[in-house]
């Protein structure tokens, strides 16, 4: 199971990475948000998904309550992403962004940073953990 | 506090109380004893606090705190008592404040992914996600099974966490199996349902064949094509088109006269209609795919044929996957005056459209009008979000909105117009001898000169308050009674996961549900029908309903005090709950939607329904399939 997990952990953190490259995307298409930026939309979506199934994974197989709440953690910065997102799009007039709407995006943006920084964490301490003869 | 404002400050508060309970479980957890005293102090004051964000937002209505009453609160008051009073056991505390941090995300989960109105299902799938949670949380941080005495036969901790297992897999069975229950696919809005006669299709609703005695008639043929369209910035762009130019052919006519259109396709692949924004055309001449006919594919064509009863300020466009083919510009304007206009009148039909992310409005060349001539200016916004006015350098009234008169309507100026997705304005005034400008979104817009040294206005529009339609013009007599209307339907418009054309998504739903599960709404013909329509998401929903104009009675409770205000677009601002009534006497099936095109298409979208018509088409197709237009656009 834990094999399973640093698979899955790995896919995560390469998909978070084709995230940026679609939230790129649709920032340099001319189409409105609504569509070009419906690609990243569903990914994030997916994401979140595994990011959950991979905190389920973590907790079932027993692994250690740190590495548990590291990738739980994960899930929770994921899950924000769309609420940032909605918080921001509320701030807008219409279909011209405010101030206000554009400076709490950054937020977006920021946060995928940190979910990437703390996946990155996630695989450092399945590694050690992988080190570490099995008990 | 707008309604809106205290949504998102409930939402941040409850987001708040989320990280506060976790902080508080991992502190303990890690044994930071003082830490995690103080932090589980701040959880329990942000919890106070998000109780009294509800009981505020619960008296804006019922349906902005439903979910919140009824499910998330009554989950996070429980968990957090428990865990206050276990907070010193060494694992149980952990797990109390753990789930507490479960119970406050699931009811943040809730009002994001589900709201209103609140499903046994939603609440059942939610208890057991807590629940599944604080499960694997607690075998999380026990020690590994092996450590138990071997021999004792079904340990204590065994015993609970499989009993617990089964009680919350069943729990999120039952929330599942109810999930998948099928809705009524009527509403009748506290009216009669259905009763058993016959049936007349919507293809045998048809539009006049003649014109009103003295009328003409007006022939056009309108070809959809794909053509590069220049736009009045000078950016030429690859647009989708009637007779090749966007806006597409104006097409005009005069009070009692027939327009008949025939409609071919030339190369637009998905299919395209025309649809008569605002117009109360017969439902067979509607034009809206899959309900009163099938879009008409390249190389066919199809007629529609209506006489020009309604003076004033109209457009038509495509309706078959409308959010890809309106934005690229298969729209126009449709303008009918009355028989008798004042002499010498400069009249003129700005639509506002966005291309690619440009504004293209009138030709920013100044205009010259001679001082005295009157002007009348008539604004359309075919976009799908709402646009702002402002007209500088002379008083105005506001003569029309969507294309119907207002009841002695005052002068104004120094006002902004927020004109919202399909709507129209029409404003006229004298010209005086000074230059008027109208202003777009802060933009210059249009000059009038009325001799070429006439300087344009300076002044910054941006600050002028917003004219209230709700409270211009003078109250008069309307042809029904509101107060006694046959039937009653709220609509609560929100975001959520729902089913949109078969596929479960991320939409824009109407009482929770999407497009084509969204029940129709049933009326019959002579009825009066009212429309609550609540805005519980963060977004505007400029709500259209075909075939008929809603008359406006109120606005979050503040009733219409000015002249009867008659829409086929009204913006629904996020939190705001409008009451609108309209008289069922055009008899079909009418698609009954948010504006916003891209919000109809993922699931913002219903009909209703005449008792005893039907439709022998197989229903609206939100999106058109692919999309056709290729990889998208970079710089």
């Amino acid at each position: 199971m834990r094999k399973a997990f640093s698979g899955l952990a790995v896919v995560l953190l390469l998909v978070v990475v084709a995230q940026f490259f679609l939230a790129g995307v649709g920032a340099f298409d001319t189409a409105p948000n609504d569509e070009s930026f419906a690609p990243h939309r569903a990914v994030g979506y997916l994401l979140l998904l595994v990011a959950i199934v991979l905190t389920i994974l973590a907790a079932v197989a027993r692994m250690p309550g740190r590495l548990v709440g590291t990738t739980g953690l994960v899930a929770g910065l994921m899950l924000l992403q769309p609420v940032i997102a909605t918080i921001a799009g509320a701030f807008d007039d219409g279909g011209r962004s405010s101030t206000a709407g554009t400076i709490i995006f950054g937020l977006h943006a920021v946060n995928a940073l940190v979910i990437a920084a703390v996946l990155m964490r996630v695989m450092r301490q399945v590694r050690e953990l992988s080190a570490e003869p099995v008990s | 506090m707008t309604t809106g404002l205290l949504i998102i400050v409930d939402d941040v508060v409850a987001l708040l109380t989320v990280v506060v309970w976790f902080a508080a479980a991992v502190t303990r957890a890690r044994r930071r004893t003082r830490v995690a005293l103080a932090v589980l102090a701040a959880a329990v004051l942000v919890t106070v606090v998000r109780v009294v964000t509800v009981v505020l937002l619960a008296g804006r209505g019922w349906w902005f705190v439903q979910e919140k009453v009824l499910l998330g609160l009554p989950m996070l008051g429980v968990t957090a008592v428990a865990a206050v009073f276990l907070a010193r056991r060494p694992v149980l505390g952990v797990v109390a404040l753990f789930t507490t941090a479960y119970a406050a995300l699931a009811g943040l989960a809730v009002t994001f992914a589900a709201g209103y109105p609140l499903a046994w299902s939603t609440a059942l799938i939610t208890v057991a996600f807590v629940c599944a949670a604080a499960l694997l949380t607690a075998r999380a941080l026990a020690a590994p099974v092996g450590d138990v005495a071997p021999g004792a036969g079904l340990s204590r901790r065994r015993f609970i966490s499989l009993a617990g297992g089964a009680v919350v897999a069943s729990t999120a069975g039952a929330g599942v199996g109810l999930s998948f229950g099928s809705p009524d696919p009527v509403t009748t809005g506290g009216g009669p349902g259905r009763p058993s006669q016959t049936a007349a299709p919507v293809t045998q609703l048809r539009g006049a064949t003649a014109p009103a005695p003295g009328g003409t008639l007006r022939q056009h043929v309108v070809t959809a094509r794909t053509a590069t369209v220049r736009l009045p910035s000078g950016h030429a762009i690859d647009a989708w088109t009637f007779d090749g130019t966007a806006p597409g052919p104006a097409i005009t006519a005069v009070a009692g006269d027939l327009i008949e259109v025939r409609l071919r396709n030339h190369d637009i692949d998905d299919g395209v209609t025309l649809h008569w924004h605002g117009y109360d055309v017969a439902c067979g001449e509607d034009g809206a795919p899959g309900v009163t006919q099938e879009a008409v594919a390249p190389g066919q064509d199809f007629v529609y044929r209506f006489r020009a009863d309604q003076v004033g300020t109209y457009w038509y466009h495509t309706h078959f996957a409308s959010h890809i083919g309106v934005r690229k510009g298969l729209y126009g304007t449709l303008v009918v005056t009355p028989r008798e206009t004042p002499a010498g009148q400069v009249d003129l039909t700005l639509p506002v459209h966005t291309f690619d992310g440009t504004v293209a409005f009138a030709d920013r060349d100044a205009r010259t009008v001679p001082a005295g001539t009157p002007v009348r200016l008539r604004l359309v916004n075919t976009d799908s979000d709402p646009h702002r006015f402002a007209l500088a350098g002379t008083p105005f009234r506001v003569a029309a909105v969507d294309g119907r008169d207002l009841h002695r309507p005052g002068e104004v100026r120094r006002v902004g117009l927020a004109l919202a997705a399909g709507g129209r304005y029409d404003l006229v005034f004298t010209m005086p001898d000074t230059a008027v400008t109208l202003d777009l979104d802060g933009d210059r817009g249009l000059t009038l000169r009325p001799h070429d040294d006439a300087r344009p206005s300076t002044a910054d529009t941006s600050g002028w308050p917003e004219l209230d339609l709700l409270r211009y013009g003078t109250s008069t007599a309307v042809p029904f009674d509101p107060d006694r209307a046959d039937r009653h339907f709220t609509m609560v418009l929100d975001r959520g996961v729902a089913m949109v054309d078969g596929a479960p998504a991320y939409a824009h739903t109407v009482n929770g549900l999407g497009h084509p599960s969204i029940p129709d709404q049933l009326v019959a013909e002579g009825d009066v029908v009212r429309f609550t329509v609540v805005n519980r998401s963060l977004s505007t929903h400029p709500w259209h309903l075909h075939g008929h104009p809603v008359l406006i009675l109120s606005r979050d409770g503040a009733a219409s005090s000015g002249s009867p205000l008659w829409m086929d677009s009204f913006d629904v601002r996020p939190g705001e709950v409008w009451e609108v009534a309209f008289h069922a006497t055009n008899p079909g099936i009418w698609m009954n939607h948010c504006h916003n095109l891209p919000h109809a298409e993922q699931g913002m979208m219903l009909r209703l329904r005449y008792d005893g018509v039907t439709t022998p088409f197989e229903g609206m197709h939100a999106s058109g399939g692919p999309h056709a237009d290729g990889p998208p656009h970079t710089h």
